[in-house]
């Protein structure tokens, strides 16, 4: 089955067409991130007005790389949700009407499920069952994974996302958006003795993490760096070192904690800031010591792209889902309505 | 009359959700079947479903279709995405070519139509729809054979600041009538002996079957589009978002 995947919940359009025989056969992206920069964040009406005018032309340029023609898509998966409204709403209208004129199978598909399955596009795969840590600009989960669809949500920020965080403590130090890579860049020349920030939540059982802590801990440092002569160029390297450094540092805790609570031995880690070389290299190091395992997607699929729908939707179409006539799209969603894989094909 | 039964073997299929009416037409042969339904807020759930009883399967080519109509705007900004992204999934899947077609034109004709305004040659209609954020859009049309001609193009203002004046200079002395969503501003407006607000005229919402002729026009006068040409037309292109620049902590 050749399955069309469209992503258009946030400020990416990633289109690609994943073959669930020959594995992902084309996939392709436009960012917006020179929309939405002079602007600090993302602007959600512009983010729904850049969708609409780069959908159909990636979707062209995806057929045409794949050397394949529209007779050649077999279904359609787009994102429903979790995401902005408005741009949810072009991706789900494109994706439907084409799948209605094609007279082919649609399926709405939950991002986060996409973030947590796009470590299957990579040639080493995790078996399941695994402990998934998703980290990106919306959310922070630990997820204990049995299969497609069945899901037990271990911990969760209780209040910034991981990657919400970082956007903030990159504003603080004055870095454009997004501030998520730049933080991290500027964290490697950073002095890792210099600062000790705290790792919040970490002393206490359970898996739930919180950022706002360490956020205004970051601040702090800052103001105080500011009143003594001013935030210089070293100063905001040594604090974004020390803020990414306590953030890897918790995830860390909380990730050994989870397997080990589950008594598993596989982390799977997705979501944009699973990109973050610093976290990788540190999972890597603790949880080997463990005998544990670590697999997360290729860099270009961590953060928001067509290939991990495209996958998502693959799975729960191949098992016979599809979209209801009026299936909407869904702004908030949370992962553990999803059913298990099939069920809700019968 | 030639030309007109060519015309009227082109099938059309059109579609507009820029204002709380989710409003589709088919034009096949000589009939037009029509699915109106007042929906606000619902129009990305139901498109699909209303696409469904106007053309069942969704066999586009086989029900004779070989054009897409789509209402382009002004109106609610998802609306238009709504209507642009359904059009450019049609029209792509179906390898057609699209038109586009102004709401405020659609509407215009619609009032024409149902009598909102007198259809005598000529009657000038100030086509309007609630921008809502204390302003308005608005076009300017004269209505000839019961399809509107455009005398000003659409554009946006506050109530008070709608250019009567310049209507009437541009379009002579005869009466303006007043109809959409944008005559709840009516008493906002400057003054003008020219004025006419209808009964109902701020009830009226765009029939998609008053976008059939207008969809012919633009297919005669060669505004074809390729299906990535499809785009929604804001005209208020402010978003209400303030650069880091303008919030006063540029870096």
């Amino acid at each position: 089955m050749r399955v069309l995947g469209l992503e258009t919940s946030c400020d990416e359009t990633g289109i690609a067409l994943y073959d669930t025989e020959r594995g992902l056969l084309s996939h392709a992206l436009f960012s917006q991130i020179d929309v939405h920069v002079e602007y600090g964040g993302v602007v959600p009406e512009l983010a729904s007005r850049d969708h609409v005018r780069k959908a159909l032309p990636l979707i062209q340029q995806v057929l045409e790389s794949a050397g394949l023609t529209t007779a050649d898509v077999d279904a359609i998966a787009y994102t429903a949700g979790p995401g902005l409204v408005g741009a949810l709403m072009v991706g789900a209208t494109l994706a439907r009407t084409l799948a209605w004129t094609w007279g082919i199978p649609a399926l709405g598909v939950h991002h986060m499920e996409g973030h947590l399955l796009a470590p299957m596009l990579e040639e080493e795969r995790p078996n399941f069952p695994f402990v998934a840590l998703l980290v990106s600009g919306g959310h922070t989960q630990l997820v204990r994974v049995d299969g497609i669809g069945r899901y037990k949500l271990l911990g969760e920020s209780l209040d910034d996302a991981a990657g919400e965080a970082f956007d903030k403590v990159a504003k603080m130090l004055g870095l454009p958006y997004p501030g998520g890579p730049h933080v991290a860049k500027l964290a490697e020349s950073g002095d890792p003795a210099r600062f000790d920030f705290p790792r919040p939540m970490t002393n206490r059982p359970g898996l739930d993490f919180s950022f706002s802590g360490l956020k205004t801990y970051t601040l702090n440092t800052v103001h105080t760096c500011e009143s003594e002569g001013g935030l210089s160029a070293r100063d905001k390297a040594d604090i974004a070192r020390a803020f990414e450094d306590a953030v890897v540092g918790t995830m860390v805790i909380k990730c050994r904690r989870a397997l080990e609570q589950e008594g598993l031995s596989t982390l799977v880690m997705a979501g944009g800031v699973s990109a973050n070389r610093n976290l990788r290299a540190e999972l890597a190091k603790a949880l080997s010591k463990k005998g544990a395992m670590v697999f997360y997607p290729a860099p270009q699929f961590c953060t928001d792209n067509g290939a991990m729908i495209a996958y998502a939707g693959a799975q729960r179409l191949l098992a016979g889902e599809r979209d209801n006539e009026d299936t909407r799209v869904r702004p908030r969603w949370p992962m553990s309505e999803l059913p298990p894989i099939g069920v809700a094909a019968a | 009359m030639t030309s007109d039964r060519d015309h009227s073997t082109l099938g059309i299929l059109a579609l507009d959700t820029a204002t709380d009416a989710c409003t589709l037409a088919l034009r096949q042969g000589d009939s037009i079947a029509a699915v109106h339904e007042v929906i606000p807020r619902q129009h990305s759930q139901r498109i699909l479903p209303l696409l469904e009883r106007l053309l069942p399967g969704g066999n586009v080519s086989a029900a004779g279709v070989s054009l897409i109509a789509y209402g382009e705007g002004p109106g609610s900004f998802t609306g238009l995405r709504i209507a642009a992204s359904a059009a450019q999934g049609i029209a792509f899947a179906a390898e057609l070519p699209a038109v586009a077609v102004s709401t405020l034109a659609c509407q215009a004709a619609t009032a024409a139509r149902e009598g909102l305004v007198d259809k005598a040659v000529g009657t000038l209609v100030l086509s309007t729809i609630d921008a809502r954020i204390d302003e308005l859009y608005f076009a300017l049309y004269r209505i000839t054979e019961g399809v509107p001609e455009t005398v000003m193009d659409a554009s946006h203002c506050a109530p008070e600041a709608l250019p009567l004046g310049e209507m009437a200079v541009i379009a002579g002395q005869d009466p303006i009538h007043v109809v959409g969503s944008g005559a709840m501003y009516a008493a906002r407006f400057p003054t003008s002996p020219l004025l006419r607000v209808p009964p109902a005229a701020e009830a009226l919402l765009p029939n998609a079957v008053d976008m059939i002729a207008l969809a012919e026009h633009a297919h005669s006068a060669g505004h074809l589009l390729k299906p990535e040409q499809i785009v929604p037309r804001y005209v208020q292109e402010s978003v209400g978002w303030k650069k880091l620049a303008e919030q006063g902590k540029g870096r």
